[in-house]
């Protein structure tokens, strides 16, 4: 190899370092960005509900808002039912069951547990129950069981997730019949 | 030789009327094959009278017609070889050349559609297989559970430390994202840690400051918060200068909302009754 040839080697290697340390977006980088990008509306919705919840001081207020959030995330996840995008339903699914088991139910149940029966907040909490064990069955029956995506092993766990999700509720509230000195009406 | 072998040979012949001699044997001595003989014989001649109309001169028209466009192939030159001058062939190409070309497309058209078709119904569905499934944002994950964390805090430093957590994390990802990502995305991020920072942290740090507790505690409770700020502030202004002019603007107002911040905070911090 004469010396000429070894210039050339070297400028071209020299340059293409060159070029790949100007490059913004390495491969990881470039992932992250994309991901940046798909998620912005959703992270700026999550940051609304979770700062809407500190100012949230009782147990039902902090449910109402948490199903907010529950709502929000089930909207990202029939838009990736949709997409027929496995992945995403599988993400979306497990980002719903940490708010739903870690903020909407043990909420629900303390509002539950504290709120005196024959109050305006009890029905409240009765009629949030209701919707949200209905609503989270149909989210389930959403997920297909079959055909390409419904098949896969994720898809499964998913589907059986949030099937299994209205159990974290609880018993449904009594109906605390007629409030004392109804029957003398 | 049974009656059916005759038979078979006779309708086999090139001509029933000239049995081979093995067959006249039989035939002399089998009145039925002799009339099956005959009957063959007299098919044979009905056929070869049959009227066989002339296709010559379409074909001709219809070959012309297509060579008036262009040079056309008329024929395909067929290169000597031993099969083919052996004359094993004879018969096949004998058995072509009376084949009307017509059918033949018509037959191979029909042949193909047919094929196409089933293949079309039958065709390989998309699958989604069983890969590893794709990255997920660890961000959307930390925001899931600050949300969560909100949700379960019941007092202002609680909610003061996970706020700042989460302003924490915002930071992060601009600052680190400040090369690659751009104006919309940098600008949402800066408006997120502006909204975390005085929505959130300011805004616990003053009920922090309503409770009714010591300065020593209550500097305690801040100072995390404090130590953060400061930090988000001098990286962000450390960033600044060589960012990309989309990331600058949003790094500048990210060190400002940390700066606004930290001046609250530590005003808070340092006062001796309540503010």
């Amino acid at each position: 190899m004469n010396a000429r040839t070894l210039t050339v080697l070297l400028a071209g290697g020299l340059l293409a370092a060159w070029a790949a340390a100007q490059h913004p977006t390495g491969g990881l980088a470039h992932e992250r960005l994309e991901l940046l990008k798909a998620n912005r509306p959703l992270l700026e919705d999550l940051l609304g509900h979770g700062l809407s919840l500190g100012d949230k001081n009782s147990a039902l207020d902090r449910a109402r808002e948490s199903r907010e959030t529950t709502n929000r995330l089930a909207r990202e996840l029939r838009s990736a039912v949709y997409a027929e995008d496995a992945d995403r339903i599988a993400e979306m699914t497990d980002l719903y069951n940490r708010v739903w088991k870690e903020a909407f139910a043990p909420n629900l149940c303390e509002a539950r547990d504290t709120i005196p029966p024959h109050s305006e907040a009890y029905k409240q909490v009765r009629e949030m129950h209701r919707r949200a064990a209905k609503d989270v069955a149909d989210l389930a029956a959403g997920i297909p069981a079959g055909g390409p995506v419904g098949t896969l092993a994720r898809v499964k766990t998913a589907r059986t997730q949030l099937e299994a999700a209205a159990a974290d509720l609880g018993p449904e509230p009594a109906d605390p019949g007629p409030a004392p000195g109804d029957d003398a009406k | 030789m049974t009656c059916d072998v005759v038979r078979t040979r006779l309708l086999a012949l090139p001509d029933a009327a000239r049995p081979t001699d093995d067959l006249l044997t039989h035939l002399a001595a089998c009145a039925a094959c002799r009339a099956v003989q005959a009957e063959a014989a007299r098919l044979d001649a009905v056929l070869a009278a049959l009227p066989v109309p002339s296709s010559e001169a379409r074909k001709n028209t219809f070959l012309d017609s297509l060579a008036a466009d262009g040079p056309v192939i008329r024929s395909i030159p067929v290169l000597p070889s031993t099969l083919a001058g052996s004359g094993a062939f004879r018969p096949v190409g004998s058995w072509l050349k009376r084949l009307d070309l017509r059918w033949v497309g018509g037959v191979a058209a029909a042949a193909a559609l047919t094929v196409g078709g089933v293949w079309y119904a039958n065709r390989p569905k998309p699958v989604q297989q069983e890969v590893a499934a794709k990255p997920r944002q660890e961000l959307l994950k930390k925001y899931t559970d600050h949300h969560n964390a909100l949700a379960k805090a019941r007092t202002a430093p609680a909610r003061l430390t996970t706020y700042t957590r989460w302003s924490d994390d915002i930071q992060a990802e601009a600052c680190s994202m400040s090369n690659a990502a751009g104006q919309v995305e940098m600008n949402s991020l800066a408006t997120q840690y502006e909204r975390m920072v005085a929505d959130g942290v300011e805004k616990q740090a003053k009920q922090v400051a309503e409770q009714p507790m010591t300065v020593d505690d209550r500097q305690k409770v801040l100072r995390d918060a404090i130590a953060k700020l400061t930090a988000a502030e001098t990286e962000a202004r450390r960033l600044e200068p060589d960012a990309r002019t989309d990331a600058r603007t949003a790094l500048k107002r990210i060190a400002d909302a940390a700066t606004a911040g930290r001046k609250t905070l530590t005003l808070i911090a340092e006062a001796r009754g309540a503010p």
